[in-house]
């Protein structure tokens, strides 16, 4: 029900009405956009609990942002890229912390529990193979964490989680050229650190 | 050159930025892949960036009740920071308005004292506040430069008087002295003569002065005459009221704890009907002048500057009689001296009276001068307090309605947001009940009920069957045989036909149809036949065993996954008797199974039931090809 009708047509209170429509909100987007929400957080961030706390803040921000937005159908679109903000502005942090020593470590990608399950073709090889396989990802993930925060962000955007170079340049506001700049240089990196790894 | 600047590796590159982890490559571009080890190296990073990505774990349980909940939080967070936010603008704007009305600028704090000053009321009517005005002229001394504000003539001629001597106390002599100025103030500052044009009763006194030279006219008089009637009566009223006033103003005063706003809107309104009864006598002056003509208007005005001059001359004449009396008065008080006692006559009557006049005329005029000098400064002093007072007294009431409103703004503010946050609370803790009661019923039917793999079994195997039956495996594979035996019939026949034609050319041509060649193609036909029927048959075969391995996996799928779902709920309901916690928690360090297509879903979170059926039904679909 839109808000103008629920305070003309049905005598609520603006106040009411406002928290209704924010509420309303805030359970379409915990249910349906959230679980995605996180995904794309932990891809970026590596750690469950910040993980979750940028998707409750990005929850907060679009939930108050939901009576400005004049679209109601761009919240999805609106939460996204207030995700995304919040994981930059961690990820700024966090590196901001590590060079002033004060902060702890990176959240150790090398973990063995966050390494991904194996298919069923790979879970008959042997096991040394699967601990080579999840070595390299542990790596790569933590060659991902070296990158400047706008190159992680656009590599996991584009190749994690497949989005377009619009889309990913809608979220950061910024322009798809920049997007693709961010991302042969991102990929640049990656292959040197790489190699010099290997 | 470096890879990176061939035309070629610019194209992979491109084709990696805009094909995504999913993406191909068309066939030049994969060819140079394979001989471009760096663009290999890009392609592959591409690739393994989306592998780590889909190692991502899954929403752990309670995650919907956690974002709502802190969500909420955080936005009621964010509404008492904007609250409090907003009230300390308020405050400080509040503060800073009363500062920048109590502050003035150069005035002593003990002038905004509204007891310390006594009132206009006062100074004209009462000696102990003329007195205590003059006692705060004394402490207090005001400037030079304030004393010629006035335009009465009687002031001017004060302002121009010798400084006031100071009084220190208010005595019986003093007393006295007063009243006897109190008639001699009336009567020179009477309201007709407190202002500089006088009143038309004026205008008919200098008439009366100017007979020769004025001549009115009969109805000039008779004008003048209702003028002065019409002015009188306007002013009467306006002195009743100023009488009133004065009195109500008294009243307030004479009470044990005067209300300053009361006091100073009183002040206010005697202030008016004084302006009131000025504004009617000059306004009848004005009246009364227009009657006149030009000649007499400046004939009039002759008058009155003589009248001015003569005035100054007499003020002058007895400031020198004055000053004469003061001499002889010192020689008096020489020749009092016992010293000179023996040198003194007898004083005859004349010197006495001299001496009499002389000395009421010098006490007449000194105390005349004192009282004027006192009740000029009384009647500064008491001006600039009533302002001070009354500006001070509107900025209070000002930041003093501001400070309310913007106390009520935020009380209004809280109240709505206290409303709101129990309310959200309210709704959180009866989500969070629910999804907990649902886990805890899932969670023991799954433990007390040992017949549930049994029935997940049967489940699954009847929703196996369903799946087969909705593929329509048999029929498919009824209609391909069916389809099969329809082209191995056509064959049959067109070889039939073939052998047929064949026999029929060789009796037509004479016993010469049994070449080799088309003898060796019927061959080869009856051989593809045979080999037809053969294929159908190890089709029919394996479209047969791989429905008994499907049918085995997706079994042992499930099997699987009731055995992981029954762990999940025992460890969540371990985990909440040790705790005690309302919502379960997610299990550290244990990873979630991957959401990839094909395989089974994740254990859902309590509040939904887990899926004995894998998420992706199974199907099974036959496809039989047989080629001639």
């Amino acid at each position: 029900v839109p808000i103008y009708s629920l305070v003309y047509e049905q005598g609520v209170r603006p106040t009411e009405a406002a928290a209704a429509r924010r509420e309303r909100a805030l359970t379409q987007l915990a249910t349906a956009t959230a679980p995605r929400g996180y995904r794309i957080a932990f891809d970026l961030l590596r750690d469950r609990a910040e993980a979750e706390d940028a998707v409750q803040e990005a929850l907060a921000r679009a939930c108050e942002a939901a009576d400005r937005l004049r679209e109601p159908d761009a919240i999805e679109g609106w939460f996204y890229r207030v995700l995304t903000n919040v994981c930059l502005r961690q990820l700024r942090r966090r590196r901001v912390r590590r060079w002033l020593g004060v902060g702890r470590r990176g959240p150790g990608n090398a973990l063995p529990d966050e390494a991904p399950d194996l298919d069923d073709g790979e879970r008959d090889a042997p096991a040394d193979q699967a601990l080579a396989e999840r070595q390299e990802i542990a790596h790569l993930l933590d060659q991902l964490d070296a990158l400047p925060a706008q190159q992680r962000v656009a590599l996991v955007l584009r190749y994690g989680h497949d989005r377009s170079i619009a889309e990913i340049a809608d979220m950061l506001d910024v322009k798809p050229a920049t997007i693709k700049t961010h991302l042969v240089r991102g990929l640049r990196r990656l292959r040197a650190a790489l190699e010099h790894l290997s | 050159m470096k890879p990176e600047t061939r035309p070629d590796c610019q194209a992979v590159t491109d084709s990696i930025l805009s094909a995504g982890r999913d993406g191909g490559l068309d066939t030049t571009l994969a060819e140079h892949l394979a001989s471009c080890p760096a663009c290999a190296e890009l392609a592959a990073i591409s690739a393994r960036i989306g592998g780590a990505s889909r190692a991502a774990i899954d929403v752990a349980p309670g995650f919907h009740s956690r974002m709502v909940a802190g969500a909420t939080t955080r936005l009621q967070h964010r509404r008492r920071q904007r609250i409090a936010v907003r009230a300390s603008l308020g405050s400080a704007a509040v503060a800073a308005a009363v500062l920048l009305a109590v502050w003035v600028p150069g005035q002593p704090p003990a002038r905004l004292a509204l007891t310390e000053v006594p009132s206009m009321t006062e100074g004209l009517d009462g000696h102990e506040a003329l007195a205590a005005a003059l006692r705060t002229e004394a402490e207090v001394p005001a400037p030079a430069d304030e004393r010629a504000q006035t335009t009465d003539d009687a002031l001017t001629e004060a302002t121009e008087a010798p400084e006031a001597p100071e009084v220190t106390e208010f005595g019986p002599a003093d007393a006295e002295r007063m009243e006897r100025l109190d008639a001699f103030i009336n009567a020179a500052l009477g309201p007709h003569m407190a202002m500089p044009g006088g009143s038309a009763a004026g205008v008919r006194e200098d008439a009366a002065e100017l007979e020769g030279s004025l001549a009115l006219t009969p109805a000039q008089q008779q004008r003048i005459d209702a003028i002065i009637a019409e002015t009188e009566r306007v002013a009467a009223q306006a002195r009743k009221a100023l009488e009133l006033s004065r009195a109500e103003l008294d009243h307030a005063l004479d009470g044990p704890n005067p209300n300053e706003v009361e006091v100073a809107k009183l002040v206010d309104r005697v202030s008016l009907h004084e302006s009131q009864v000025r504004k009617a006598h000059v306004r009848g002056w004005l009246r009364a002048r227009r009657v006149l003509t030009a000649e007499q208007r400046k004939a009039l005005g002759n008058h009155r500057s003589a009248r001015r001059e003569r005035n100054a001359a007499r003020r002058h004449h007895d400031e020198h009689d004055m000053h004469a009396d003061m001499d002889d008065l010192d020689e008096m008080d020489d020749m009092d001296d016992p010293d000179d006692a023996d040198d003194a006559d007898e004083p005859d009557d004349a010197d006495d009276a001299d001496d009499a006049r002389r000395d009421g005329r010098r006490d007449a005029m000194r105390g005349h001068r004192e009282a004027m000098e006192a009740r000029r400064e009384a009647m500064r002093e008491q001006r600039d307090a009533m302002h001070a007072q009354r500006e001070a007294m509107r900025g209070a009431m000002e930041a003093k309605r501001e400070a309310m409103e913007a106390k009520r703004e935020a009380m209004r503010e809280a109240m709505e947001a206290h409303r709101e946050a129990m309310r959200d609370s309210q709704r959180v803790q009866r989500q969070t009940q629910r999804e907990v009661q649902e886990a805890k019923r899932e969670a023991m039917r799954e433990r007390h009920d040992p017949e549930e793999l049994e029935r997940a079994l049967e489940e699954a195997e009847r929703e196996i069957e369903r799946a087969m039956k909705d593929a329509d495996v048999e029929g498919t594979i009824e209609r391909a045989m069916k389809d099969a035996e329809r082209e191995m019939e056509r064959a049959r026949k067109e070889i039939e036909r073939a052998m047929e034609e064949y026999e029929q050319n060789g009796k037509r041509h004479g016993g010469h149809g049994s070449a080799p060649d088309v003898r060796r193609e019927l061959e080869q036909a009856q051989r593809e036949l045979e080999r037809a029927q053969k294929e159908m048959e190890r089709s029919l075969k394996n479209i047969d065993v791989n429905i008994e391995v499907e049918m085995q996996r997706a079994l042992e799928e499930v099997r699987r996954e009731l055995e992981r779902a029954r762990e999940e709920a025992e460890q969540d309901d371990r985990e909440q008797s040790s705790a005690g916690r309302p919502a379960p928690p997610a299990p550290p360090g244990r990873p979630a199974p991957p959401a990839a297509a094909g395989r089974p879903a994740p254990p859902a979170p309590p509040g939904r039931p887990t899926p004995l059926i894998p998420a992706k039904p199974f199907t099974a679909v036959g496809t039989i090809k047989v080629e001639f």
